[in-house]
């Protein structure tokens, strides 16, 4: 543990211990310091016209952020782990299929072996994430620890309250309900990688023993600020035969619950122009996951 | 605080500002300016140096969290008269023009022909994702790497 005077004497930057250690010090430290994962979004923050001269209280070393745990009816992943340990470790289980295609997608090769699963979620302003709708469709909880409690919220509830977080509570997992279903991520991008996407969306579907579509969750990411659910795509798909549904032409049906963002890769009306391809093409994944039976 | 780790096995102690980035670090006070300050959001890859043998973006790191890490640029990556497979081979096929992308390409690339043993024109494309270069077009870089596929091959039999 790094001696007590270095953190009285205004250190920029401490490398936290345990958890214990690190809640302890950013809530001493109150909004002169920030809790730093991977370090890929703050270390960006000049590139974003910002300036940030507060403490670093680095999480890196705490082991317990890092795990990966697996039990019948859940996975539970630390906060710590990178995009890149998060797809080997989800590597083949077809209900988690969205969740390595988005973390194997995001940013590049490099970045994914920085870039946190809690980094990523934390990152405000950040609207064009993969893990958020991936996440949100699996329906992950955010396990958020203070000194004083432990809270588990649905991620899409967390998303609004992350800025307000309190000096001292740190985001340490996500617990992810394993299912039947088959799920799947898709992305659209101006060029093949390398980019934020335009637009991306996951898809979490079951199915009933006659192969129709029981139930379904569609998240949506990057089209508005923050991630949501396509209401009107769920319900329409219900009781569907996916193989034989034209999913472009149900999804341009049900655009107008989105509010499309103008951004500097594109404006609005185009992110939602091309959402029900990429539908569709989360759809033909997941067809193809579940053998062609639906 | 001190952050002590090693630069191409050189052990290093830096007293600065910890929340410097590891290019910064490595260009300014150390004076290996291989890695080049270009994007600075870990975009482009022309800072891409290896820490605990792992391409990272550097401009992306801060040096307080490389407390005992082992850090290799591309002036330690091999000695100048005996480049390795991927430098030789970009040597071979004369596809360096600007200079500016392709010390991260080798550090992305020859990580990548450590891993792989065989491997195909798109998987070498997607091990590039991260190493953009505005002058060649790539293709010729990809057909360097291709030629290496023997090697690679005959690397990978030779330990087991």
């Amino acid at each position: 543990m790094q001696a007590d005077t270095e953190r009285d004497l205004g250190a920029k930057f401490i490398n936290a211990c345990n958890l214990d250690e690190a809640m302890s010090t950013l809530a001493a430290l109150g909004n002169t310091a920030i809790p730093v994962a991977g370090a890929t979004w703050v270390m960006r923050s000049k590139a974003r016209g910002e300036t940030n001269d507060k403490t670093f209280v680095s999480l890196s070393g705490i082991e317990q952020l890092n795990q990966i745990t697996w039990d019948d009816h859940q996975l539970s992943i630390g906060s710590m782990v990178t995009h890149d340990a998060l797809v080997k470790a989800v590597a083949g289980k077809k209900d988690l299929v969205c969740l390595s295609q988005a973390a194997g997608s995001s940013a590049n090769p490099a970045v994914r072996r920085m870039a946190t699963i809690g980094g990523n979620i934390c990152s405000l302003g950040f609207f064009a994430s993969d893990l958020v709708p991936a996440l949100a469709c699996l329906s992950a909880f955010v396990e958020v620890q203070s000194p004083s409690a432990t809270e588990q919220i649905p991620l899409l509830d967390f998303l609004p309250r992350r800025a307000d977080l309190s000096a001292g509570q740190i985001v340490t997992r996500f617990v992810i309900p394993r299912t039947n279903n088959a799920s799947s991520h898709a992305r659209l991008l101006m060029r093949k990688a390398g980019e934020y996407p335009m637009v991306n969306l996951s898809a979490s579907i079951a199915l009933d023993d006659s192969g129709k579509v029981a139930t379904a969750c569609i998240i949506v990411g990057s089209v508005e600020d923050q991630a949501k659910r396509w209401s009107g795509l769920e319900k329409a798909l219900l009781g569907c035969v996916l193989s034989q549904t034209d999913i472009k032409s149900i999804a341009s049906i049900h655009l107008d619950e989105f509010v499309g963002r103008d951004g500097v890769d594109a404006p609005g009306w185009y992110r939602k122009r091309v959402l029900p391809k990429v539908a569709a093409q989360a759809m033909d994944t997941i067809v193809s996951a579940f053998g062609g039976a639906t | 605080m001190a952050v002590n780790f090693t630069i191409n096995g050189e052990t290093k102690s830096f007293h600065g500002d910890p929340r410097a980035s590891l290019l910064d670090v490595l260009r300014d006070q150390y004076r290996l300016t291989g890695a080049k300050s270009v994007c600075g959001e870990g975009f482009c890859g022309s800072c891409t140096v290896h820490v605990n043998g792992a391409p990272i973006m550097s401009c992306l790191k801060p040096i307080g969290m490389l407390e005992g890490a082992d850090v290799v640029t591309i002036e330690g990556l091999a000695k100048l008269d005996d480049l390795n497979p991927v430098q030789q081979a970009f040597e071979d096929f004369d596809v360096v023009q600007c200079g500016m992308c392709f010390p991260g390409l080798v550090m992305s690339l020859t990580e990548f022909l450590n891993g792989n043993p065989t491997f195909d024109r798109d998987s070498v494309k997607s091990a590039m994702t991260g190493n953009i270069c505005r002058c060649t077009g790539y293709e010729r870089i990809i057909d360097a790497v291709m030629s290496l596929q023997a090697h690679s091959s005959s690397k990978a039999e030779a330990r087991q």
